[in-house]
């Protein structure tokens, strides 16, 4: 790879999230169903049956463009894309071409480098998706219910110049989509699928090199596994002097390289031409600005007011903004618990409240009404004020997590108040002392860390009420009259 | 009126009388049928029994569904019975196979869906169902409603009624021979490039094709879609008026369908055309024109034109580019609409090979000549490369007739011409010219392309066989052709003229038992 850069381009299918398919009622929650059971006249082809565009859908994919930053086309149409294959019903697919409903925009992205840069895009369109084809050991069988499922296409400048930077894309394309609640972004369930152009061209170069695609990748490792590979195969090539032939690619997951599928000599003919049994699409300007209105504040704009309105660091912005439901319920817990105290709270809700919430996955977006914000900032307050200590606090965050209870009410309930008399603490180090000579004579002996252990068993003996800072102060004063 | 003078081999005297019900118009058999003098159920079994006796030498019906008729007679009489009143209430008609009808085969004349049988109604049928319509049977046409004889139906042929030798016309011909030889009160029938008024031309019958729009082409097996458009085909304009109403009107599941009022035609029949203009085209009375055909048509202007009517001289110069148009828009949108037709899910379909052996004999088994040559044509027309030639110019050339055609009819009401250039030609006469019978349609193509409505009504006899006037108008302005169709009619007889079906006459297709 040395002296050589990869240039790469994403084309992604996104299943829209809606009740009914794009030109037909079927259902199109098609996850769970028995094969063939969501299936109409429309959606398997059947001779008469005429398209009716789904509004829903249509909106879905106005307000992604929107939230990309795109230029809405106010006047579209649908256009049949023609080809045959087994799991196109009606032969074509209809589809945009001449005239996306969206073009323009780009999507900011945060690399694995922490380096931010916008990649361009290029157009959304709308489309159906086709059948899903199911291959047994003898025989090829055919499932319609995914035949006509609404789909945008997004499609993307080729902007990104690395696998970690196309993954980073693909994480923060998945992250919009699931925060506008237009898909659910699922790579595993092919609710986001991508297609990857790549090629590589000598460092300086202007020129694009010769494009490979590589179809169908369904995970955001197996997007980076296969640029870097492709990459790497693409560049030695280019070193040797081969000549690249334009074709498509597929990714072996299993031996982790890409291998041929076919060539393209020439470029497929799909025949485009305008969907005769749909009219054109007409979008009203008052319609597409009240779309833009109800747009809800973006990943980007809420990483920003993080940082420069709470001044937390991009990390914790990052982690805070991991999708819509714990950015706002961050914002919510910051407010609540005013300025001042906004690293601890980021701090409590990205470390123990997560680690909570991971361990109950099955409460999706529902974890954060289990601690609601102004009870996780009166816990943060009952730390700084001394009331508890973290270790305690962690205690009981859990409890509120479990019993609803509020964090005052816990504590006081439980004896669990942070003991921070020095008196008190003084007899407990007395014991502790007196119980672990070795470690004593090692500190005399100038073996500073055997302080840590010694404090370490104050804070076991109190249950974790100590206060940390006075407990330490009265260990360092106990030790040094040993010394003296 | 030339027309006149000429012998009618086997035309009969006016046969209109209440004994026999075949002849019965859509509002007499309404009538008879309110009167009590006879039952729905009564009249069906006369229709039945017609189309056995007389179906074997003229070919009209593909389905006969006497079941199902019999069935809706019987609904239709109890309804009457219950105080239900209603101009299609029990009346008998066919329906071109291409309208899909649930449980009962939908061929659209091909051998792709011989056994192909639908899972729901097109709108149409359900329209006509609730009104209280008979079905009688699923009639002859074209494959895919691409002809103008009917002689590409993939099943058998059918025999003009009024001189059996000959071709109905096409594509919808089952339907139009059907009403011309007493076999339905009324049809329905489809107009992509002439395909109701070319037919109803040859078989002495009203054939309408609505605007597009006006009438939901849900369920109804498409050739080209922003062409097609399904019409009545009845012996009176007061009968397309009464069928248009009941089928007519927006259909949400049709996405092109118009959201424009459907109104009740019977007060614009007032037969007053008193200051109407008829626009005289002149591109439609050229070297092509039959001089007998123009000879009968210009007698048929001159009967309304002294009825109060004003003749408009207009002029379309890019009407002339019409059949060339349509054969590139029409064969490259049914290149796209056929090709759902793959053997996998239904249809014509092998079981061996792989996925494009099975495609292609499903393919090269199912579809005919014609249709093959449609979808190459259509294909090239879309290709990359010929594209912008083909397709996009002739979107462009299209453009242009709508325009012109919306600049005519500033001037003038309504376009009044000839339907065709010439009477109905012998079976066989143009298989092997597909130009020579592409230009059967040079006088209805371009209102298709223009999206307009038109009729076509009988306006005389050239050698003993029926020829049209065509009426053209503004979009959703059917009321003012209707109203011309009428007035004509009043003032003339053509349309009560019959033909008799010979009686030992050879079969154009083999006996077949009563089916579905």
């Amino acid at each position: 790879m040395e002296g050589f850069e990869v240039v790469v381009g994403i084309e992604t299918h996104v299943q829209i999230l809606t009740r009914s398919k794009m030109f037909c009622g079927c259902g199109a929650d098609f996850a769970g169903a028995e094969p063939n059971t969501l299936v109409c006249p429309v959606c398997l082809g059947l001779p008469g049956a005429l398209p009716t565009p789904n509004a829903a859908a249509i909106a879905a994919a106005v307000t992604t463009g929107l939230a990309l930053g795109g230029e809405i086309r106010p006047r579209t149409w649908f256009e049949r894309k023609n080809y045959h294959y087994p799991d196109l019903a009606k032969g074509y697919q209809i589809s945009q071409y001449e005239a996306p409903l969206c073009t323009g925009g780009g999507l900011e992205v945060v690399g694995a480098d922490g380096v931010r840069r916008t990649v361009g895009l290029e157009r959304l369109h709308l489309e159906e998706d086709t059948a899903k084809l199911i291959h047994a050991p003898s025989e090829t069988l055919l499932d319609f219910n995914r035949s006509g499922v609404p789909l945008m296409e997004i499609v993307s400048q080729p902007d990104m110049r690395s696998g970690d930077e196309a993954r980073a894309y693909l994480e923060a394309l998945r992250q919009l989509l699931r925060w506008l609640g237009v898909s659910t972004g699922n790579m595993e369930d092919g609710a986001l699928r991508a297609d990857v152009n790549i090629s590589v061209r000598r460092v300086g170069e202007t020129r694009l090199g010769t494009k490979i695609e590589i179809k169908n990748l369904n995970s955001f490792a197996a997007a980076k596994g296969a640029i870097e590979h492709e990459a790497e195969r693409l560049a030695g090539m280019a070193e040797r002097g081969e000549t690249i032939v334009q074709s498509t690619r597929g990714w072996d997951e299993r031996t982790r390289t890409t291998f041929a599928q076919r060539t393209k000599e020439a470029a497929d003919d799909y025949r485009y031409f305008p969907e005769p049994d749909l009219p054109p699409l007409v979008l009203d300007a008052g319609w597409i600005e009240a779309r833009r209105a109800a747009l809800p504040a973006l990943p980007a704009a809420r990483r920003a007011d993080l940082t420069e309105r709470w001044q937390l660091s991009d990390d914790e912005a990052r982690v805070l903004t991991r999708d819509r439901a714990t950015a706002d319920y961050a914002v919510a817990a910051l407010v609540a618990a005013g300025p001042g105290a906004s690293r601890a709270v980021a701090g409590w809700i990205s470390g123990p409240l997560f680690a909570l919430a991971n361990a109950e996955p099955a409460l999706g977006e529902g974890w954060t009404s289990k601690v609601p914000p102004n009870a996780l900032a009166e816990l943060a307050a009952l730390v700084a004020d001394g009331t508890l200590t973290r270790s305690v606090a962690r205690d009981v965050l859990s409890e509120m997590w479990s019993t609803g209870r509020r964090a005052a009410e816990i504590a006081a309930g439980g004896a669990r108040t942070q003991i921070s008399g020095s008196d008190a603490l003084g007899a407990v180090v007395d014991e502790v002392l007196a119980a672990h000579p070795k470690p004593v004579a090692d500190w005399l002996g100038g073996k500073e860390s055997a302080s840590a252990f010694l404090l370490g068993q104050v804070m076991r003996a109190t249950g974790g009420q100590a206060n940390a800072a006075v407990a330490r102060d009265v260990l360092d004063k106990a030790l040094a009259r040993r010394r003296a | 009126m030339s027309g006149e003078t000429t012998a009618t081999r086997n035309a009969t005297a006016p046969s209109h009388t209440d004994a026999d019900p075949t002849r019965w118009s859509v509002a007499e058999t309404a009538a008879q049928l309110r009167s009590g003098r006879t039952s729905s159920l009564a009249v069906t079994e006369v229709y039945l029994a017609r189309i056995a006796a007389d179906d074997e030498v003229i070919g009209a019906y593909l389905t006969v569904t006497a079941d199902v008729a019999r069935t809706q007679a019987r609904s239709a009489d109890a309804r009457r019975t219950a105080g239900e009143d209603g101009p299609l209430l029990g009346v008998p008609y066919a329906l071109k196979d291409l309208f899909t009808t649930a449980g009962v085969r939908t061929t659209a004349g091909s051998r792709m869906l011989a056994a192909y049988v639908p899972p729901d109604d097109s709108t149409v049928y359900a329209r006509l169902s609730a009104a209280g319509a008979v079905l009688l049977g699923k009639t002859n046409m074209d494959e895919f409603a691409m002809g103008s004889s009917t002689e590409n139906s993939a099943f058998h042929p059918t025999a003009n009624p009024w001189d059996i030798s000959r071709v109905p016309g096409g594509s919808s011909g089952g339907s139009t021979a059907a009403v011309a030889a007493g076999m339905a009160a009324f049809a329905i029938g489809t107009d992509t490039g002439g395909s109701i008024r070319q037919p109803a031309a040859l078989c002495g019958v009203v054939g309408l094709k609505p605007t597009y729009g006006r009438v939901s082409r849900r369920g109804m097996v498409a050739f080209a879609s922003s062409l097609d458009q399904a019409g009545p085909i009845t012996r009176t304009a007061k009968d397309a008026a009464a069928v248009l109403r009941a089928v007519a009107g927006l259909d949400p599941l049709d996405a092109t369908s118009g959201d424009v009022d459907v109104p009740d035609y019977g007060s614009a029949l007032n037969g007053d055309v008193t200051g109407l203009r008829l626009g005289i085209l002149d591109e439609y009375f050229t070297a092509g024109l039959d001089p007998e055909v123009r000879a009968a048509v210009e007698a048929a202007i001159d009967v309304l034109v002294a009825a109060g009517a004003v003749r408009v001289r207009v002029q379309m110069p890019s009407v002339r580019y019409a059949v060339a148009t349509y054969y590139l828009i029409a064969t490259a949108e049914c290149s796209a609409n056929l090709a759902r037709y793959d053997g996998f899910r239904y249809g014509a379909t092998s079981d061996t090979g792989g996925v494009w052996e099975r495609l292609t004999a499903a393919r090269s088994v199912g579809f005919g000549e014609e249709v093959k040559r449609r979808i190459i044509l259509g294909t090239n027309a879309l290709s990359t490369g010929y594209f912008d030639a083909y397709y996009a110019q002739a979107t462009r050339v299209r453009g242009l007739i709508r325009t012109e055609f919306e600049r005519a009819l500033d001037a003038c009401d309504v376009i009044v011409g000839p339907t065709v250039p010439s009477p109905a030609f012998r079976r066989g006469e143009k298989m092997d010219d597909p130009l020579a019978m592409y230009l059967n349609d040079i006088y209805t193509i371009a209102l298709n392309l223009a999206g307009l409505p038109g009729a076509s009504v009988p306006c005389g006899f050239v050698a003993g066989l029926p020829i049209g006037l065509q009426i053209m108008g503004r979009a959703f302005d059917e009321a003012s052709i209707l109203r011309i169709a009428d007035a004509y009619e009043a003032r003339t007889a053509w349309s009560t003229r019959a033909p008799a079906v010979p009686a030992d006459a050879a079969r154009i297709r083999p006996p077949r038992a009563l089916d579905a």
